[in-house]
């Protein structure tokens, strides 16, 4: 079955779509010390994915993918897991938090966390499950 | 040893991680994925000595400081279990791999395996309550996976009822931790011990029976245990052993953790061993009413759950080190058994004990197997099942509660009439006609492997009811827990 998709919604979608990115990003690099964080970042995503679906069908998520999503998922986990493995090596701890602060001229002060390490794999886990989702439940065929 | 205590969860986390990643390829997640349970046993294998030399450890996840942040506490109840869990997980493993079509039927079988391990250790090594909950929630949703993966039309049938007392236990066990922080202000269990002696012993006894309430349905324990022998027979033969090992028995884990350290009792609790001979009758009678292998030893997991509450119930060291003994007992024997009628499956092509015979003759090496665990489930010396209910009816002598002990004797003669309905059906006579198929190597290797585990369990009786003696006398000597997680008492 052929379904026309919206030439209003496509094009729509070509603007909303990297905003919801950017936005999601934005929250992912806060969430540290203000309200985000890869979960809450990975859902700002996951609307930006559910937007390509709707506008270009599943065929149009498969192509912005750049792997199965499943694969986005377990890769996310690694990176938490990484994250956590970090903590192990150099804190002795698992999942602590380690932190670098430098000064970097002209733009300031910067502060890496390996937060921002777990809040990544977070937000590849909340992407990956999502698009899992889209691409079972949204019926395969459609095209 | 802190970072040991961690390694327990990070392999299985790993595991996961990376064979989901190695979607594609699945000799890449069979290396890993054994490899990773091979890990889990080495490093629980540690941890069950080192506990024991040098005490318990507590490790503050990320730094926070109980009762603040999240504690993992490697104490002798929870290596113990661990480590038993790792065999099972790793016998099950082997056997789903050597069966031809586990792992290729079902994509992505390993990393939700290894979730479920997961899900496991946490829950046996968490220190708190809502982790608690979230370990549940890592097991059990792996479990719906694993039980929903091969949705014909009857599986989905039986896998809807999993599925929902599932949920609804969760959200009632999410509700019950909601009021335990309402009244008493931490999920720390280490914390909560003597937070709780300020709430009204009404109040606190209400919260104490809400939580049985709880992991009872978790663990199948009379009149909450409908569901089991309703969804497990469905699922692929390592799915089931591996449920009927290890999930109903993190259940009970769950409550005699929570049972003695937070609402410990004086004496024997009466309601509690009515429970438990309940458990016991109904189990066994609903096994004799089965006329299918699985579906037989479903009932009999209902029926062992009895005996362990039993234990608990006696609330003295030697009930509640008894109770210990029987699960480990518990979780290999079955797991076996889940095996053997796995094997028996593959071979015949059914489990129906009125379609099967003379398996006996054709393969005694299976029936050798399977007359090993059914022993051992029913009790008989020398084997694992005689040691821990030997424990248990000492126990039950100590404590003077002459009829609950006389109920488990009965119940205990009924399960050996319904394994000796099992072998004159399947194994006795003559072979009716051609075997559908011959069990891999590796298959009959890991229950063979299995069996003898608890053959190994039954020679090491004697320091095993030590070591449970041990755990138990940690367990209802008030203030040790604390005294471990969080530092003496003020």
């Amino acid at each position: 079955m052929h379904i026309r998709f919206s030439p209003l919604l496509a094009t729509g979608a070509r603007t909303m779509i990297p905003t919801l990115i950017a936005f999601s990003l934005y929250l992912l690099v806060v969430g540290h010390d203000a309200p985000g964080g890869g979960f809450a970042g990975g859902l700002v995503g996951s609307a930006a994915l559910l937007l390509v679906y709707l506008a270009y069908g599943d065929r149009g998520v498969r192509r912005v993918l750049p792997t199965s999503p499943e694969v986005i998922t377990g890769i996310g986990l690694g990176i938490a897991f990484l994250a956590g493995a970090l903590g192990l090596l150099f804190d002795d701890v698992f999942l602590s938090a380690l932190e670098l602060k430098t000064t970097i001229p002209v733009i300031g002060d910067l502060k890496v966390t390996s937060v921002l390490v777990f809040d990544t794999g977070v937000y590849l886990v909340v992407l990956g499950l999502i698009a899992t989702g889209i691409l079972r439940l949204g019926g395969e065929e459609r095209s | 040893m802190t970072t040991v205590a961690t390694l327990a969860l990070a392999i299985p986390l790993f595991g996961a991680a990376f064979s989901l990643i190695a979607l594609r390829n699945l000799l890449a997640q069979r290396i890993v994925s054994i490899a990773a349970s091979v890990g889990l046993v080495a490093v629980s294998g540690y941890l069950l000595f080192a506990v024991d030399a040098d005490g318990a450890v507590a490790v503050a996840v990320g730094g926070w400081e109980a009762p603040f942040g999240i504690a993992l506490v490697a104490d002798r109840l929870a290596v113990l279990l661990l480590f038993t869990a790792a065999v099972a997980l790793l016998a099950v493993l082997v056997y789903a791999v050597s069966q031809r079509s586990t792992d290729e039927e079902l994509r992505g079988f390993h990393s939700v395996y290894q979730m479920l391990a997961t899900g496991v250790a946490l829950s046996l090594l968490t220190g708190d309550l809502f982790t608690l909950f979230v370990a549940f929630e890592i097991m059990l949703t792996a479990s719906y996976v694993l039980l929903t993966y091969r949705a014909g039309g009857e599986q989905t049938r039986a896998t809807i009822s999993y599925v929902v007392i599932g949920l609804v236990a969760s959200a009632l066990l999410l509700t019950t931790i909601a009021l335990i922080y309402a009244v008493a202000g931490t999920v720390n269990i280490a914390d909560l011990t003597t937070r709780l002696d300020a709430v009204p012993a009404g109040l606190r006894s209400g919260l104490g029976w809400m939580l049985f309430l709880v992991f009872g349905i978790k663990a199948a324990i009379f009149p909450l245990f409908f569901w089991l022998p309703d969804s497990y027979p469905v699922a692929a033969t390592p799915v089931t052993a591996l449920f009927a090992g290890l999930l109903t028995k993190i259940g009970v884990y769950a409550i005699v953790r929570t049972q003695t350290l937070l609402f410990p009792s004086d004496g024997p609790v009466t309601f509690m061993l009515v429970i438990a001979g309940l458990t016991m009758v109904v189990g066994v009678l609903g096994a004799i009413a089965q006329k299918d292998i699985k579906r037989i030893l479903s009932f009999h997991i209902v029926s062992q759950i009895g005996y362990m509450i039993m234990g608990l119930g006696f609330f003295t060291v030697a009930g509640v080190a008894a109770a210990i003994v029987f699960i480990v007992h518990q979780i290999i024997v079955k797991a076996s058994l889940f095996l053997v009628g796995g094997l028996v499956e593959t071979s015949e092509g059914t489990g129906a004990i009125d379609e099967v015979n003379g398996v006996a003759k054709r393969s005694p090496l299976i029936a050798a197997l399977f007359l090993l665990a059914a022993f051992s489930l029913a009790g008989f010396p020398p084997l694992s099942g005689f040691v821990g209910k030997l424990a248990l009816v000492q126990a039950g002598f100590l404590a003077e509660r002459w009829v609950v002990v006389g109920v488990s004797l009965f119940a205990s003669l009924l399960t050996l009439f319904s394994m000796s309905k099992i072998w004159s059906g399947v194994f006795w006579g003559e072979p009716a006609e051609a075997p559908k198929e011959r069990p891999a190597r590796g298959m009959t290797a890991a229950t063979a492997a299995l069996v003898l585990v608890t053959l190994i369990v039954a020679l090491a009786g004697e320091p095993l009811v030590a070591y449970a003696e041990r755990a138990a006398s940690d367990l209802l000597e008030p203030g040790v827990y604390r005294t471990l997680v969080i530092g003496a008492a003020p």
